[in-house]
């Protein structure tokens, strides 16, 4: 098998003493940036790239691939102990993570996030190292009909986790969409409700939003009644999940990590529509789907795997083609290019000693973040009984730092804040703001793609027909709906998040 | 009341932006034109908008708003926040962080000053020492060089 | 980064690692270093970029930024602001930015469409001083090597989207530079495209290379790796001559028979105009000494940049810089963008 005696070829290139510390410290720095309020993958190495550039290439790949592990998993952790998600993709792991934790299982939760980010990122490459060059054919089989349909099956799989009022999950849907819409339209260069401020000209920032709706409301919503006690009244039972976990987590693991590195695979994709679309089926397939938002603990495991399986899938694209889908993987990219390796389709052959390198420390990455965490999981408990009155002051000043180093631009301070005002407002009322954030996601995307099918098409609409994968798609969001309506668009009993905080 | 106050803003929200965007034009030569797509998300927004005011089962039941003291402890966190964003560009990250630290620990938690301003400095110098000195992030200096 | 250069040092103290960077620039330079004026800031230098981390601006700034440092002994740190599609940071270096010597910028000439189509007055070009020319990277027309022009000559492609107007699909990034070159190309010609708009000319490439589009146009390093692997082709460069790791493919000017199709992404330094002139002679000093290391140019090079010779050796690069976008002015006034 040529993959086989690539990757050796890789490990060799890889497994030098030199090299596994720069792995061990990049997964632990990478970790420890990542976990910070605020501050998820994107920020954690567009903040530590630097750092490799000093170094040789392949040492510095391998730390890169340390860090970028690290920062990954390090970005739910916050989401499970304070419900404050550390980037967008970790929304969903606030649902039930929080839950668990509220419950005295912040251990079991962090545990299989971690675990699950193990077995997703592994599974990921070992599908990069077989079929990395069929599969990157796949990301341009994606054109714009492709991507219109995919992005309307999120939209749909997001109907079946709305929580709370229908109603009102729907007006959020469309408020997304609507501040999506903020900013220069891409297919005609017109400026869209931006009132003339050049702040607003490329639209609200995503991670500003995602802060102050999920991070600051939180803290609004806490100190509100903050008492001299810890966060949590309850006991920590027990560090690591449970056998009975285990069994109930590994089914949603395989098919986030299956369903993420799919969705990862072509570019409308990414990890934040992967962990919201892993969530969804997961409650859809529960035996009891009732429990969902209450501390479930699929939820967690399905969308941690699910977003990291993303970007695994992500990387396939950028090393067999150059082509980047995400920010993180565009990131990645070019973190590659300055250490003088270009990806693209004749990476393979021209430098299989850095190719099958960058495939072995990606493995290597994979295996520290999990030796590293496990006994960290421990630890990061322990941050559960700092009292919260020392502890939000420090959320938010990080919070601070974290929404302003992404642009630079104290603007988005200003959205940050807003956005903590308007989704304390919301939370007190019931409304889930979890569709809300997807909407905002894939509005712009589905907008585009349908304009530009359009343009493409001679037959207008029917576009969407003509194209195999595209009809496929849209197919099974026909049948979705058709499912809900039969239904009688009766929400789930699923609690989420707004219930159960003030009970 | 509040409620009927939000629900009233997206009657009004999706119905200023449903305007905004006719303006802008709904179709051009192939189909949507900018206008469409904020058109149809305005017009959902003030028909949710309006489902919700007219219809009694989505209202919150037993809908609790905090008690003076949470009022002034929510005021306490967002005063901050806002005298952060306003004041970054003038006093600097430092200055500016310590200050709002001092506001969020007195008014929020009504700690004492010597608690709160040692806890303010020691988390601010802690946060610039991480992101400025060891991460190279460039924070906003104040006139006076920090 | 410390903390890790000391881990790595004590790494390296153990006799773990042979861990040198490739270098750049060897030492310091002697002159550079005594030219520095008295009483210049001890803060690092901060160099502005207004794209995000990771991409082609962040990439030319990062190496110039390690450069620079290595051959001056200054700090130097590179910034991205990246709000407002890089409005945010032009007007802020034009307005706001220190003027002490410790701000610079790393622009690239779409501040020029900024300030003449965006900025309503806020600010101008003419705020900010060029201090050193680094690059340029022209647009190039590409098609693939199996699509309907893969023996095609630019003409040939032009004069099929006049037979056959609205038919076939170009791949443009509305409100810019892809947008007016191909505005210039129908003008001039009488082609009619269907323009398809895409968010960058990556994003075109791609969507010529899943053939949802017939012809794309983009920068050279967008389409490299495809090039390479022989899917894609380049039929027209939209510069004054032919680039050097292009040979075969022609000028746009040359296939056909015009002198107006150049458009072409200037790589450049700037200062706040109100910098005292001693800095700023000093900071453009820093600029030339690093152009000059062969180091850095052969970093730049295999980014596929091109270095314009006539921009290279101007004398006053401020002025040469100028009288670039006085022409970009031209083709704004004359298309009824500006009045």
């Amino acid at each position: 098998m040529e993959a086989i005696s690539g990757l050796i070829t890789g490990f060799g290139v890889i497994l030098t003493p030199s090299n596994i510390m720069l792995c061990l410290l990049g997964s632990f720095v990478g970790t420890m940036i990542g976990v910070l309020p605020g501050i998820g993958p994107l920020a954690a190495l567009a903040l530590l790239l630097p750092v490799t550039f000093s170094l040789p290439p392949v040492a510095g790949v391998v730390m890169l691939a340390a860090i970028f592990y690290g920062a990954m998993y390090g970005g739910s952790t916050t989401s499970i102990l304070l419900n404050i998600p550390g980037e967008a993709a970790s929304v969903v792991t606030c649902r039930d993570g929080y839950q668990m934790a509220r419950q005295g299982r912040a251990g079991a939760a962090l545990g299989v996030a971690a675990f699950g980010s193990f077995v997703a990122g592994t599974l990921s490459v070992i599908a990069l190292t077989f079929f990395a060059p069929i599969l990157g054919v796949i990301a341009l089989r994606f054109g714009p009909p492709e991507n219109v349909a995919l992005m309307v099956l999120g939209l749909v799989c997001t109907l079946y986790m709305i929580s709370g009022s229908t109603l009102k999950g729907l007006t959020m849907i469309a408020l997304g969409v609507l501040l999506a819409m903020i900013g220069t339209d891409v297919v005609s260069g017109n400026e869209r409700f931006t009132f003339g401020s050049i702040n607003l000209s490329a639209g609200l920032d995503l991670l500003a939003i995602v802060i102050g709706l999920f991070g600051v409301s939180e803290i609004l919503a806490n100190v509100e009644k903050i008492s001299k006690n810890t966060l949590l009244a309850e006991k920590i039972k027990g560090l690591f999940p449970t056998k009975e976990d285990w069994k109930a987590s590994i089914g949603p693991m395989l098919r986030g990590s299956g369903l993420g590195f799919l969705l990862g695979l072509v570019p409308g994709g990414g990890p934040i529509t992967a962990s919201f679309i892993s969530y969804a089926v997961e409650q859809k397939v529960a035996k009891d789907p009732s429990r969902f938002g209450k501390g479930a603990i699929e939820g967690v495991a399905g969308p941690e795997s699910a977003n990291n399986a993303a970007v695994g899938g992500g990387m396939i694209p950028v090393l067999s083609l150059g082509i980047p889908g995400t920010p993180v993987t565009a990131l990645l990219l070019g973190a590659l290019v300055i250490q003088g390796i270009q990806p693209g389709p004749l990476f393979m052959q021209q430098r299989p000693d850095l190719f099958w390198g960058i495939v072995a420390s990606m493995y290597i990455g994979n295996v520290f973040l999990l030796i590293l965490n496990l006994p960290l999981v421990g630890l990061w408990v322990q941050l559960l009984r700092v009292p919260y009155r020392v502890l939000f002051p420090i959320v938010l000043m990080l919070s601070v730092v974290g929404t302003y180093s992404s642009n630079k631009n104290v603007f988005d301070l200003w959205v940050m804040l807003a956005f903590g005002v308007a989704g304390y407002v919301l939370r007190k009322l019931e409304y889930d703001l979890a569709p809300f954030l997807i909407a905002f996601v894939l509005a712009p995307l589905l907008e585009q793609s349908l304009r530009q099918s359009l343009v493409m098409s001679p037959d207008g609409i029917m576009i969407m027909l003509q194209r195999p994968i595209a009809a496929t798609l849209i197919v099974i969001s026909f049948v979705l709906v058709a499912l809900m309506i039969r239904r009688g668009l009766k929400p789930r009993e699923t609690g989420g998040v707004i219930n159960e905080v003030h009970q | 009341m509040i409620e009927r106050l939000v629900n009233l803003t997206w009657v009004l929200v999706g119905a200023a932006a449903a305007v905004l965007s006719w303006r802008i034009g709904l179709t051009g030569p192939y189909g949507p034109d900018s206008g469409l797509f904020p058109f149809v998300a305005g017009i959902l927004v003030c028909l949710g908008g309006v489902g919700l005011l007219l219809t009694k089962g989505h209202a919150v039941n037993g809908l609790e708003w905090p008690d003076r003291a949470g009022w002034r402890r929510i005021g306490g966190v967002l005063a901050g926040l806002a005298f952060m964003a306003a004041s970054i560009p003038y006093l600097g990250f430092a200055a500016a962080g310590v200050i709002t630290m001092l506001i969020l620990l007195r008014t929020v938690e009504q700690s004492s000053w010597v608690s709160s301003i040692l806890l303010a400095v020691i988390s601010v110098a802690a946060t610039l020492g991480l992101f400025g000195y060891l991460l190279d992030l460039q924070l906003p200096r104040g006139p006076w060089g920090f | 980064m410390k903390f890790i250069n000391k881990a790595l040092a004590l790494g390296a103290a153990l006799g773990l690692a042979a861990l040198a960077g490739p270098a750049l620039a060897q030492g310091t330079n002697a002159e550079l270093v005594k030219a520095k004026p008295a009483g210049f800031p001890t803060q690092p230098i901060e160099m502005t970029v207004v794209y995000p981390a990771g991409g082609g601006a962040d990439l030319t700034a990062r190496l110039l930024g390690k450069t620079m440092e290595q051959l001056s002994g200054s700090r130097i740190l590179v910034n991205n602001r990246t709000g407002g599609a890089g409005m945010v940071g032009h007007a802020w270096l034009a307005t706001q930015a220190p003027t002490d010597g410790t701000a610079i910028g790393m622009l690239v000439n779409l501040v020029w469409g900024d300030s003449m189509l965006r900025a309503q007055g806020r600010w101008s070009h003419t705020d900010l001083e060029p201090i050193g020319y680094l690059n340029s990277d022209p647009m190039v027309w590409f098609v693939t090597t199996d699509g309907p022009f893969k023996d095609k000559t630019a003409a040939q492609v032009i004069q099929a989207a006049k037979e056959k107007p609205g038919t076939i699909r170009v791949a443009t990034v509305p409100g810019s530079m892809w947008d007016y070159n191909i505005e210039q190309v129908e003008a001039q010609t009488g082609a009619k495209f269907l323009r398809v708009p895409f968010q960058s000319g990556g994003a075109g490439v791609v969507g010529l290379i899943g053939n949802n589009v017939d012809v794309a146009l983009g920068f050279y390093a967008e389409a490299k790796p495809h090039m390479d692997s022989g899917k894609v082709r380049g039929v027209g460069v939209a510069a004054g001559e032919r680039l050097a790791h292009l040979k075969d493919v022609p000028t746009l000017n040359e296939a056909l028979n015009g002198k107006e199709y150049l458009w072409t992404l200037l790589r450049f330094v700037v200062v706040p105009k109100a910098t005292p002139a001693d800095r700023k002679a000093y900071l453009a000093a820093m600029v030339k000494a690093a152009m000059q290391d062969q180091g850095l140019r052969d970093e730049y090079a295999k980014l596929g940049v091109y270095f314009d010779p006539t921009l290279e050796k101007a004398a006053n690069i401020t002025e040469a810089l100028n009288k670039e976008a006085e022409r970009e002015r031209e083709f704004y006034v004359k298309t009824g963008r500006l009045k």
